[in-house]
């Protein structure tokens, strides 16, 4: 059956995911006149493990990794079931942050390598993103970015340039090696320093180019 | 890539255009029932009485110039939105303070494609938007507080009323370039990059419509801005069933 993309946009805190997503909503929105759905890369749609995910992910401890880790996949399968796939018959899903971004969190917080939390993570989550965006911008750019930002809570333990620059170390391990992590989907590259209108028209191309979109109607003259 | 990837276009017309086409009618019964209200303030040059930047009534009725021979703005469903302005817009009069932001958004948008006829419709609307913006601040001081219905609103300012302008302006270009790609194809390169700066613009402006609609704080300026650009409260008069098109 047809279906439209799941899409994935990774990248640092402040490197532009949230300006990115909100344009391709507009874009397939306004121009497609599809809604896409957006989500994150834990829902909380698996109750049971609700609580090892919070515990997870703002305690980590060697005591608790293998229930974050099997947390992490459980809630990943439950939005695959129930929103990811019952979404892509009528409309792409967007995703900010998913696979990678649990790669680079059990690198910097477990040591474990990218390829040890994939193997783990792919044994139950099976169904691959179309293509995931990688938003690249050097940490110290991102966190001066991510700290204009109003509201935004700063973590001591995440949101400081050492662990950010280790973030980004193991995204270039992964992107190094893309055919070892076949759940990303195509990955494009994206410069995080561009303007937000160049970014948007580069991963538009990409989507074009990979057939990700639809083919645009002749007309939508709506006008009476 | 799986081979099943291959998207189809909605079958039906997507429930944001209907929304559209009911909000570009609000504009249209509004400025039909305050014409009589917006001429004698016009004609009077009277100071507005709640726009203390503006002196004279008539300094935002010049009609805009209207320079384009192309069908782009009707078939964006901005037909209207030129001819009600050249129709009832003041040929002597001095011109439009808000003029210089919707020219600053259209020219934002349209970079170096200046020779295009997606840009010349762009032009076109984004000008008109400085003519609607200030109809409806013309009368504004007759108008009531967008939340509490109350008579009594805040003055509102030059600076205000240009960041409408600005939103307002993006939003008629964006609808533009939809109806020119959807014609055109994606292939028109230019086309594609301008759309993508109005995009950008309306993510960026996004952070600013609460503030902005707090400060106009008047229910059909309010509504004006609010529907006339992407961002998450573009249609929420429509979306909950509440609002039916005709008001007043
Ligand atoms: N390409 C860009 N150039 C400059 N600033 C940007 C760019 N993209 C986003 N920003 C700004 O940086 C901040 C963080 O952007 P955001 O999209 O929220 O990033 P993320 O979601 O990746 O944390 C915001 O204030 C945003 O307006
Ligand atoms: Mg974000």
């Amino acid at each position: 059956m047809a279906r439209h993309p799941f899409v994935v946009i990774e990248g640092l805190d402040g490197t532009g995911k949230t300006t990115l997503r909100k344009a391709l909503f507009r874009l397939w929105e306004g121009l497609y006149g599809i809604t896409p759905l957006c989500l994150l890369t834990t829902n909380f749609l698996d109750a049971t493990v609700a609580a090892d995910i919070v515990t997870g992910k703002y305690s980590p401890s060697s005591d608790n990794r293998d229930r974050y880790m099997a947390a992490v996949a459980a809630d990943k399968v439950a939005t695959l079931d129930n929103l990811i796939r019952p979404a892509l018959p009528d409309r792409p899903v967007i995703s900010d942050r998913w696979m990678l971004s649990e790669l680079a969190f059990f690198g910097v917080k477990h040591d474990l390598s990218p390829a040890e939390t994939y193997q783990q993570l792919a044994g139950t989550v099976t169904q691959p993103a179309d293509l995931t965006f990688v938003l690249d911008l050097a940490p110290e750019e991102s966190i001066r970015r991510a700290g204009t930002r109003r509201g935004d809570a700063t973590r001591a333990d995440w949101d400081v340039l050492d662990v950010q620059a280790r973030v980004r170390q193991i995204y270039t391990e992964v992107l190094a090696i893309p055919r070892a992590y076949p759940l990303l989907g195509d990955i494009v590259l994206l410069d995080g320093a561009a303007n937000p209108a160049e970014t948007l028209h580069l991963a538009w191309r990409a989507l074009i180019d990979r057939g990700l979109v639809p083919a645009l109607p002749a007309s939508k003259d709506i006008s009476a | 890539m799986p081979a099943q990837v291959a998207p189809h276009p909605p079958p039906t017309q997507p429930i944001q255009r209907l929304w559209q086409v009911l909000a570009d009618g609000l504009q249209v019964q509004r400025l039909h029932l305050h014409l009589t209200e917006w001429r004698d303030l016009v004609e009077g040059a009277a100071p507005l009485p709640d726009s203390p930047d503006i002196h004279h009534a008539d300094a935002f009725a010049a009609r805009p110039v209207r320079s384009t021979s192309t069908a782009l703005p009707d078939v964006a469903g901005l037909g209207f939105w030129l001819e009600l302005p050249a129709k009832y817009g003041l040929v002597a009069a001095p011109s439009n303070p808000l003029t210089p932001a919707a020219l600053g958004a259209g020219h934002a948008v349209i970079g170096d494609s200046s020779q295009t006829e997606w840009s010349e419709a762009v032009r076109c609307v984004v000008n008109a938007a400085a003519w609607w913006v200030g109809f409806f601040s013309v009368i504004r001081h007759r108008g009531v507080h967008h939340i509490t219905l109350d008579q009594a609103k805040p003055d509102v300012s030059l600076a205000t009323l240009s960041d409408a302008v600005t939103v307002v302006a993006f939003g008629t270009a964006i609808r533009v370039l939809e109806a020119h790609l959807s014609e055109a194809g994606e292939s028109d390169e230019s086309a594609r990059s301008a759309y993508c700066r109005a995009l950008a613009a309306s993510v960026e402006s996004e952070r600013r419509m609460p503030g902005l609609l707090d400060e106009l704080a008047e229910l059909r300026l309010v509504d004006l801005v609010a529907a006339s650009i992407p961002w998450r409260g573009q249609y929420t008069k429509y979306a909950g069933g509440t609002g039916a098109g005709q008001v007043e």
